[in-house]
Parts: structure tokens; sequence; C-alpha cells
């Protein structure tokens, strides 16, 4: 594969985290197989003027067999840049939201066409663009980029290296992230960050390639930093650049409140890495920039490593802390960072001044040996998160499956004439066996339009005639006909234990939701994103409904003055329609209470505004379920049998009406992030299960498996 | 009675907290509420600081800047006295815009704080009557139903 890597400023030297990625990725993709060039500019590096070329342009190797061409940056205008870029760094964070631009038309010209860019290099792209298998562009925010990307757009791959960021929310930067071919993430948790950005459309195009760190080995003997000695000592190792955006001053403010609170204490606080002033303090350290081997016996000797920082779509510090079996301190409210953690159990995660107090005591109180079992958690994680030649690999793969996905069988889903539950099921199934290569189509039984060669999934009820197929799914809990050994699936876990009762070994494959429907989508209007609650109803609604409906929204305005519902038009039709809107007039709502029309961008913005998911109407269907679960939020719910296998796994169902109890209910989801945080969690989890690519597996697998018994039995047979 | 499967969830917790929420009286404002007021006392305040600020630097120097180093008139004190008199004169105009605009901008200030003050007072009424009317419609329907 010829692939060739985008990047504003290249080299061994540079310790920026997109630069070693690039350098690191470049290397190991030439390992793996692939022939690579690397288009950088002759800017020497980000702290460099980026008008100023350092390097020569031109090509040249460095014997790895990696082919550096450089080209030179244009002149451009700092002083608008550095405008455009004011008012980003400068923006609160509460001003960053979903779909909202954050600069004008002047600002964000100012910000693309006067940062740094090279029109040489752009040239290169237009003329051999086509030449490469892929571009992969690294990371987001540069020129390189922003306008590199339309002119390779069917072959462009960015790896953002995003965290929640003004500059993440820059038109330009999504127009970027619609238009490529792919998006390959470091961490889940920068997946999570980009889909929170851009939407849950993203999931179809992205895929979490991973990020490597070399382990740093432990020293032989012990080692003196100056007068510190780390094996004598207690403490917590702070490691990186020394500076505001790292929010290392919240770290110390915390540590000096654990200090005053805990005088007797003897864990101190370790700062290493370049810093512009010192800092100093009760029980603080200011090592500044350290030697390799001192970093490696600060590592070995600390407690735990402390990684503030708010800005991070992947920590090295955290993978070398758990590489040498240290446990760390995470900020929640950076979720690639907060993420590891979480699945690797290697540390804590505090969001507060008060946690990282607690978390500080936990260190400071807690036995070596729990202490140890949480780094060892960690050094399993960065273990599985492999070396780069892993990375490498995963690179490859999934831009050879974005390219070109793995041609798969022809299949066949057979499904009875007026159920409409079965063929949407049908029709689910279908597209996510399409999307990872099958050729599926649905058919209704006896027809004669079935294809010839085609393996065949029959949906069937105990009612339907038997027919023969590959595999059988059982949607009520019945078969027509004994499978005669083939595989049986149940679209719930209800159905599939009936089956069990009767003796049919089943298991579940349930409906696939995709949230592939909203790819490039953009809400209709920004109107619903004012700051207020944004209640979503998810369950359709009959006449009863829709009053039990308003009865618990005019109960959370008890709670909070100005909230919002939102109601899906399809999900009220004809008298539960008449009867919303009736006592809407009555209950004088007008303002609070908003029909969402049928339009998808009209829908988007509604589960993109949304504060809470709340089904308090009838029965839901799998898809009302799970789809608020794409867009992240939390759901409380009414009990049935769909509730039960989706949102009582990561939300909170009750099992009564009472409006005011599930208001206050709602009020405290929608207010407390800790619990949003979990159900959110959760629901990532939960909706796994029904992506198009998981259902897909299931059946394909099961296939491959059924023709292999077959021909194995052919053969005996034989 | 709620339930999850969530394992990050308590849901014992979670039903006392209900709880706690139910028991909390009505009338009393929101945490919403209360972030916005505390808001808009930290922004009054902030204007305010600045206006005082301004206030002190609007007056006509009396004094020389001891960081002000000029060549021949630093070292007369007759010669400073000339300068800042000159530049008092000078300006004479300026300053009294200056003042002018602090006392409209303080006057502005004021008349904010009442605004808002009324606002809260006419939003709460209109709250009240608004929940009233709900709270009467819903009762009329439910007895209507039985």
């Amino acid at each position: 594969m010829r692939l060739a890597i985008v990047t504003p400023w290249y080299g061994r030297e540079l310790i920026g985290g997109a630069e070693r990625l690039a350098w690191e990725l470049a290397h190991a993709l030439v390992r793996a197989g692939a022939e690579v060039d690397v288009l950088a500019t002759c800017c020497r590096s980000f702290l460099d003027g980026w008008a100023a070329n350092y390097h020569r342009s031109g090509v040249s190797g460095d014997g790895s067999g990696v082919v550096l061409r450089r080209f030179p940056v244009d002149t451009r205008d700092r002083v608008a840049f550095n405008r455009a870029n004011t008012v980003l760094t400068t923006l609160p964070r509460i001003g960053l939201h979903g779909d909202r631009n954050v600069l004008d038309a002047v600002q964000t010209r100012a910000f693309v066409g006067e940062n740094i860019n090279s029109r040489a290099l752009l040239a290169h792209l237009r003329e051999a663009g086509s030449s490469y298998d892929a571009v992969i562009f690294v990371p987001y925010l540069y020129g390189p980029t922003l306008l590199g990307v339309p002119l390779v757009a069917e072959r462009a791959f960015l790896i953002p290296c995003v965290h929640d960021e003004a500059y993440a929310y820059i038109e330009p930067v999504r127009a970027t992230v619609d238009a490529v071919r792919g998006v390959l993430f470091n961490s889940v948790g920068e997946e999570e960050t980009a889909t929170a950005i851009y939407g849950p459309g993203l999931l179809a195009k992205s895929r979490v390639i991973g990020h490597a760190v070399e382990p740093v080995p432990p020293p032989p003997a012990p080692v003196a930093i100056g007068s510190f000695a780390p094996h004598r000592s207690r403490y917590v190792l702070y490691l990186g650049r020394q500076d505001a955006s790292k929010n290392i001053d919240f770290l110390i403010e915390a540590f000096r409140t654990f200090r005053e609170r805990r005088i007797s204490t003897s864990l101190q606080l370790v700062l290493v890495g370049p810093r512009s002033a010192m800092r100093t303090g009760d029980g603080i350290l200011d090592l500044g920039a350290v030697s390799e081997a001192a970093k490696a016996a600060l590592l070995t000797y600390a407690r735990a490593l402390a990684q503030p920082s708010l800005h991070e779509s992947f920590s090295r510090a955290i993978y070398e802390a758990w590489y040498a079996r240290r446990p760390v301190l995470v900020h929640g409210e950076c979720r690639a960072t907060a993420r590891a953690v979480e699945d690797a159990g290697g540390g804590w995660i505090g969001t507060t001044l008060e946690d990282w107090v607690r978390m500080f005591a936990a260190v400071d109180e807690s036995a070596d040996e729990a202490i140890d079992a949480l780094g060892e958690h960690g050094w399993a994680a960065a273990l599985d998160n492999g070396a780069w030649d892993v990375v490498a690999r995963r690179t490859l793969d999934a831009i050879a499956t974005r390219l070109a996905p793995p041609v798969g069988p022809r299949i066949e889903n057979v499904v009875p004439l007026g159920d409409a539950g079965i063929a949407r099921y049908a029709q689910a199934l279908t597209e996510a066996l399409n999307a990872s290569g099958a050729d599926a189509a649905v058919s209704i039984a006896g027809s004669a339009h079935a294809r010839p060669n085609a393996r065949t999934i029959a949906h069937v009820i105990g009612t339907s005639a038997p027919v023969p197929a590959d595999i059988y799914v059982a949607h009520d809990g019945e078969l027509p006909a004994p499978p005669q050994g083939r595989p049986v699936f149940a679209p719930s876990h209800g159905i599939a234990a009936q089956l069990e009762e009767a003796g049919i070994v089943t298991r579940v494959l349930p409906q696939a939701v995709s949230a592939a429907q909203w790819e490039g989508m953009r809400p209709a209007h920004e109107r619903w994103v004012d700051g207020k609650d944004v209640l979503l109803s998810i369950a359709p609604l009959g006449a009863d409904e829709a009053r039990r409906l308003l009865d618990t929204f005019v109960a959370y305005l008890g709670f909070v003055r100005d909230a919002r519902l939102l109601v899906f038009s399809a999900d009220c039709e004809g008298e539960a329609y008449q009867t919303l809107m009736h006592e809407r007039a009555e209950l004088d709502l007008h303002n609070e209470v908003v029909v969402v029309g049928p339009a998808p961008a009209e829908r988007y913005a509604a589960y993109r505004a949304a504060t809470v998911a709340l089904a308090v109407g009838r029965p839901l269907s799998i898809e009302s379920a799970v789809m608020p679960l794409w867009f992240d939020l939390p759901i409380v719910a009414l009990g049935d049998v769909t509730v039960l296998e989706t949102i009582e796994a990561c939300g909170v169902v009750a099992d009564t009406f009472e409006a005011r109890r599930i208001a206050a209910l709602v009020r405290i989801v929608a207010s407390d992030a800790r619990i949003r945080g979990a159900m959110i969690g959760e629901g990532r989890r939960v909706r796994a299960r029904y992506a198009p690519a998981a259902v897909a597996a299931a059946v394909l697998e099961q296939l491959a498996d059924t023709r292999t018994t077959n021909e194995t039995a052919d053969v005996g047979g034989g | 009675m709620i339930r999850s499967r969530n394992p990050r969830i308590d849901v014992d917790e979670l039903e006392r907290r209900i709880d706690a929420e139910l028991a909390r009286d009505p009338d009393a404002p929101g945490g919403d509420e209360r972030l916005a007021r505390l808001a808009a006392t930290v922004h009054a305040r902030a204007i305010e600081s600045q206006l005082n600020f301004a206030e002190q630097r609007s007056t006509p120097r009396a004094t020389w800047p001891v960081d002000l180093r000029v060549p021949l008139i630093s070292s007369s004190e007759r010669l400073k006295k000339a300068v800042l008199s000159v530049m008092s004169l000078a300006f004479r105009d300026q300053y009294e815009a200056n003042n002018a605009l602090i006392r409209s901008q303080r006057e502005m200030l004021a008349l904010v704080q009442t605004l808002l003050e009324r606002i809260d007072t006419l939003e709460a009424r209109l709250e009240t009557e608004r929940a009233t009317t709900r709270a009467q419609r819903i009762a009329r329907r439910e007895s209507e139903d039985a």
C-alpha cells in the first residue's frame, strides 16, 4: 500500500505529541510493508515562526525507507491569525457546545488562511495525490490538513489528535471531519470526545488505532537527583510540560489543600518537566527537566503519577507510569485519560478539587499492596495497548477495510408476509450485513424473487410455513419445524429463554441500530441549545400517555423553571397529537413543549440538544430505546420488555408512574454529572451490542461455521 | 420504586435523593437560579471594581510618576509641577468627560440591578400563577376522569 502522511512539522527531535506520532507511525508503517511518503513543511517546529523555512525543501530519506518531501511555507499575516486564535483560546468552555459555530466568517478565514500553510505542498497533493492509496493527515487543526483534505477527500484519513477545545468546533474543522474517508483515533476516549462534538454519524467511518508508548526501563540501581532520593521518598509524580494549559495550577492547589489538612503526611508532589517558572510550596518539589535515567528512577519509585490535564487525546505519561506498574490520578473532565483509567482500573479519577484531595489521601493511606495492585492493572492495559508495529497494522487494516470492504457472501433474509416488526428487523440486519461487505437482501417467504446461490436466514414465527435455511431467527419463541441442526437466533433474551425452555439452543441476535444515518448530518437549527434543560420524549404516545408526559413535565417545571420538552411527531399521531396540542394550550406550555418534525435534520437537532431522554409512553421499539444511546443521552423510562433488555442495563427504570417522582429522578439525572457519567458510560457498552458491525459479525461467523460443518459433513459422507 | 442494572448506580441512594428532592420547599429558588444570581453578582462586582479603578485614575495627576524619567524635568521639582499643571489644563475637558461617563455607568449599573430585581419578582409571580393554573387544570381533569 502506498501512503502519504501529511503533517506540518516532522523530525525525530520534535517532542510534540502529534509530531512524535507522525514520526513513529511513518517508520512503523514502513516496517509493516507500506511505502510511505511524509509530506511536511520546511518550518522547523511548532515553536518557530510558521512562515520561516528552516529545512531545505526537496526529497530526502533517513535510510529507514520513509521518503521525506519538504515544501516551503507561505508568508502569512500573523496578527490576523493571532486575533482569531485569541478569540478561540479565550472562549469559556461553557460556550463550546455540540454544533455551535464559535468563530465568525472573517475570523474563520483568518484562522485557516493565515495558519501554517504551504501552497507547494497543496500543489503536490493536487498533482500526485491520486498516486497514493491513502493520505493520512496528522493532526486536525493546521493549514495542510484543513486545506489539503478537500484535494484528496476520497482517500483522506485523519488522525485528529483532538480533545475538547475551541479549535475542534470551528466550521472548517467540521467540514474536514465530514469530508475525510476515515478518522483514526489514538484512544477510545478521544473517539468519544469527537463523537460528542461531531455527532454519532462519525462512528460509521472511525476506528481506534491506538497509540504506542515505549516502556522506560527501570534503573539498575537507585539514582539520586540532586539531593532528592526517589527510592527513599513517598511522592506523587507529575511528568510533562509545566504550564497552565496542562492544568498544573489545579494540581498544585489540590495538593496544597491536601497538605493543609494533613500536616503530618510525608507525601510529596514532585514536578518534572520543562517549566517557565519554578513552583514551590509545602511538600512540593520542582525538579524541572531531568535525564531519561532520572525519569526512569522517578517513575519506578513514585507512589502514583498525576495527570491533571483536561486537554489530552492520549497521555504518554500515563502509559509510562503503567509500564512502571504505578497507578495514576487523572481528571474526570478529560475523556481520553478518564476512559483509559476507567477501562484499565489502573488508578483514580477525580473532577473537583475535593475529589483530588481525596485521591491524594487515598494514595497516602493505601497499603503498598493496594497501590501495586492498581499499578498491575495499568501494566496489563499498557501491554494490551501494544507497540508501534501493532498500531501500524491496525492503521493499515482500518484503511484497507474503509477503502475496499471485504467481499462477503450473498445472503437472503426471508421474512413472512405482513409482519412489519419482523420486516424492520430483517431490513436492519440486511443493512448491517451489507455494511460489512455481504450482498444481502430481503425477500418474502414463498416469493419467486429469491436469488440463486444465496445463504438464507429465515425469520420465522410459530405459524410460519417450514422453510429450509442456513440460519433461523425465531421472532415469537416458537419454531414452525425442528431446526435440523441449523443455528437458531432470537431477537431478544426473553424469546431466547422461551426457546431454551423448549430445548432449542438459541443465541440472541439483537436488532441492529445504526448511527450511520447521521453521518455528515448538521442540525436543522440551534433553537433548542439555549442553556435550558431539554427533555426528549422517546416513547410512542397515545392520548393518555400524552397527558402523562405533560404531567411529568409540569412536575419537572416545579424543580426547574426553565426547561423544554421535545416530542417526535412520529411518536404522537392522531388522537395523541390532538390531546398533546389541547393540553399544551390548556396548560399554557406553548413555548416549553415542542413537537419535532419528521425531517432527519430536525430529529438530529432534537437528539443533539437533549439533556435527558424520557420514556413514559407506550412500549418502546428497540430503535427508539437504543438511538438515544448513540447520542450519549441518559435515559429514564417506565419499565417494559424492551426497556428490560436495553435501558435497564444503563439507565434508570421506574416501575410505576408517579409524575413528581419521575420528574425528581429526571432532575437528578439532568444535573448530577456523576450519575450522568455512569449512565452514559454504561450506555456506550449497551449500544455496542446493537452496533451493525457486531450484529453482522455474529451472523457472518455463524454462516462461516455452518459452511465448514457442511463441507466437513460432505467430505465425511463422500 | 426504581431499578437499574447499571453497576455504577446505587439505586437506594438514588431513591433517597428523590425523596429529598420531593421534600424540598417548592417555593425555594432552584440551584440554577442561584447560580444565575451568583453570576450576576460577580458581573456587577467586576463592573463596580472597573469603575472604581477608572475613578481613581480620572483625577488630574498631582505628583510626578516615580518611574517616569525625563531629562531636565525629572531633576527639577518646579518643572515637574509646571508640566503637571499644563497637562491638567490641557486634559481638563477629557477629565470632565471621563467623570461624566463614570457617573453615567454607575447610574446604568444601579438601573440594571433594579431591573433585574423587578424581572425576578415578575417571573416569580408569573410562574406561581402558571403553576396554579396548571395544577387546577390537572386536578379538574383527574376529577372528570374519576
